[in-house]
């Protein structure tokens, strides 16, 4: 196992750095890692603070209980902290949806096959691949692809 | 890494085989976003946590990688050139070598399907299809992506469908775009007036080759915007639509050049194609520029029927990335335009060669 070169601690990282042109390889533990500001879409963004206790009375429902991103935040990085983000602001987020694309709604497509029949093609398409009938698991590979549920003769009776 | 290496030498069949319509859209390509459940998006997540959440999904999805033979990247492990090689590819974005650390990309077999790892999105599911066939290409990324949704668990609400990092991406989580050649376009003058009304109905239209490229090779990416409120099918009806009607603006003004100003396009062609014969140097914006007449001259028939493939894969090959990792070896600018200049001449003696023997 490598060992971070910072503080000995076991490496969970490798870096490649480049100082005035010539490449340096590190191996770091994350600690050490984050403290050199090693680049990390998060390494420029500070971990949200914890809620004063003041603020936490005045505006706790403004802030995403999940990830504690703030609708401020995610205003100014016009991303979004987290998947909850979506039910914690979900009336913000429905004005800001409704602006961009002009709906607020997800429609699903009507046709294709069930859950039910894919993982029944699945399951096919596994047992093909074991007994190496791999004409027969192309055959079931398509289907799948081609959004097809499973062939009538093959399809288990209910 | 010698996979990458053999993979430079090799043709990518989404660019390089036939489909509906490729003497103008070479290839299709539907991008769908996901992200998992449980965990913040990637802006806020720390490298240490994006890297225990990348060897996470590739745990749960190890089978379903091994079923279908695909390969795995972690970005940390590759050299600069490899990454770059990766972008020229088109298997990984741009903005995906922005930070390197915790991301990475799984690439099936025949390049035609990928997952990037912690771009904005946790998963970005991928698939590619040759020529004008989005359909093809959605039906791919949706099989993966619900293969992969049986074995990591998605986020999704009812209202708002897929969630995503950004609010733009949200419902469908799809980006579905064609690669067109507007040569003709570019030649009669007509390509802003195109490219403008494709905007103006909210498409994105970005040159094939990245930022600051933009009409390189005349080569564009069309794609819509809207990713809510809408089904898939839709969608792609829609973007089917116009481009088509894209498709045949470029036919038309293709039609008035044979008929109008055709000496001005012979030899136009036939000066592209004996530089690319006979140069000893060539640049990468030179190379784009005069693969795009020479791919139109022989869609037109002015040039003698050649393996397509080979001069479709030259769109991508004749990058320094490509080079380079082929030669097994950086180069700096002037030996990569020697070696260019080399690999074209042959690459076009066997496109040539290669349709006399069919
Ligand atoms: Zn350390
Ligand atoms: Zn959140």
């Amino acid at each position: 196992m490598t060992h971070c070169q910072d503080c000995d601690q076991p490496a969970r990282v490798r870096v490649t750095e480049i100082v005035h042109g010539e490449k340096h390889e590190l191996s770091l533990c994350s600690n050490c890692a984050r403290r050199r500001g090693v680049l990390t879409p998060a390494s420029a963004s500070i971990s949200p603070a914890a809620p004063t206790a003041e603020s936490r009375s005045r505006s706790l429902t403004l802030r995403c209980a999940h990830c504690g991103t703030s609708v401020a935040t995610m205003r100014r990085q016009g991303r979004v902290g987290c998947p909850h983000c979506y039910r914690s602001f979900r009336p913000q987020l429905r004005r800001l949806l409704q602006r961009i694309h002009g709906e607020t709604r997800h429609r699903t497509q009507e046709s294709g096959p069930s859950p039910q029949a894919l993982r029944t093609l699945r399951g096919q398409l596994r047992e093909a691949i074991e007994r190496e009938e791999y004409e027969r698991a192309a055959q079931l590979r398509d289907r799948i692809a081609r959004g097809e549920g499973p062939s009538p003769e093959t399809q288990a009776k209910p | 890494m010698t996979e990458l290496r053999a993979m430079s030498r090799r043709q990518a069949p989404w660019i390089a085989q036939p489909g509906p319509e490729s003497d103008i859209a070479l290839s299709s390509r539907v991008r769908l976003a996901r992200n998992l459940e449980q965990s913040r998006f990637t802006h806020i997540t720390p490298a240490d946590e994006l890297c225990e959440l990348r060897e996470g999904v590739l745990v749960a999805c190890a089978e379903l990688v091994a079923e279908r033979g695909g390969q795995v990247w972690r970005m940390e492990d590759l050299e600069d050139l490899q990454r770059r090689f990766l972008v020229e590819r088109h298997l990984v974005s741009v903005d995906f070598l922005q930070y390197i650390l915790g991301r990475g990309v799984i690439v099936g077999p025949d390049e035609d399907e990928a997952i990037m790892l912690n771009e904005e999105d946790h998963l970005r599911v991928q698939a590619f299809s040759p020529g004008l066939s989005p359909h093809r290409a959605l039906a791919r990324a949706r099989e993966l992506a619900e293969s992969v949704g049986q074995v990591v668990p998605l986020a999704y609400d009812e209202e708002f469908g897929y969630l995503t990092a950004c609010p733009t991406n949200v419902g469908t989580g799809m980006r579905a775009s064609v690669l067109v050649h507007l040569a003709g376009l570019g030649i009669t003058g007509d390509l802003d007036r195109v490219l403008h009304s494709l905007r103006r109905l909210r498409y994105t239209v970005r040159g094939f080759y990245g930022e600051g490229s933009d009409a390189l090779g005349s080569l564009f990416q069309v794609s819509h915007s809207v990713t809510l409120g809408r089904t898939e099918d839709e969608i792609l009806e829609e973007l089917l639509h116009h481009t088509r009607k894209v498709i045949s603006c470029e036919r038309r003004a293709r039609s008035v050049l044979l008929q109008k100003d055709l000496k001005r396009l012979e030899d136009r062609v036939a000066r592209a194609w004996g530089l690319l014969r006979s140069c000893r140097l060539l640049s990468t914006r030179e190379a784009f520029e005069l693969l795009s007449d020479v791919r139109m001259g022989t869609m037109l028939k002015i040039l003698p029927r050649m393996d397509e493939s080979i001069l479709n894969t030259l769109l991508i090959s004749v990058q320094s990335a490509h080079l380079q990792l082929a030669a097994g070896r950086s180069m700096d600018a002037a030996e990569r335009d020697e070696v260019r200049a080399d690999y074209v001449r042959e690459q076009l003696s066997q496109a040539v060669e290669g349709d006399e023997d069919r």
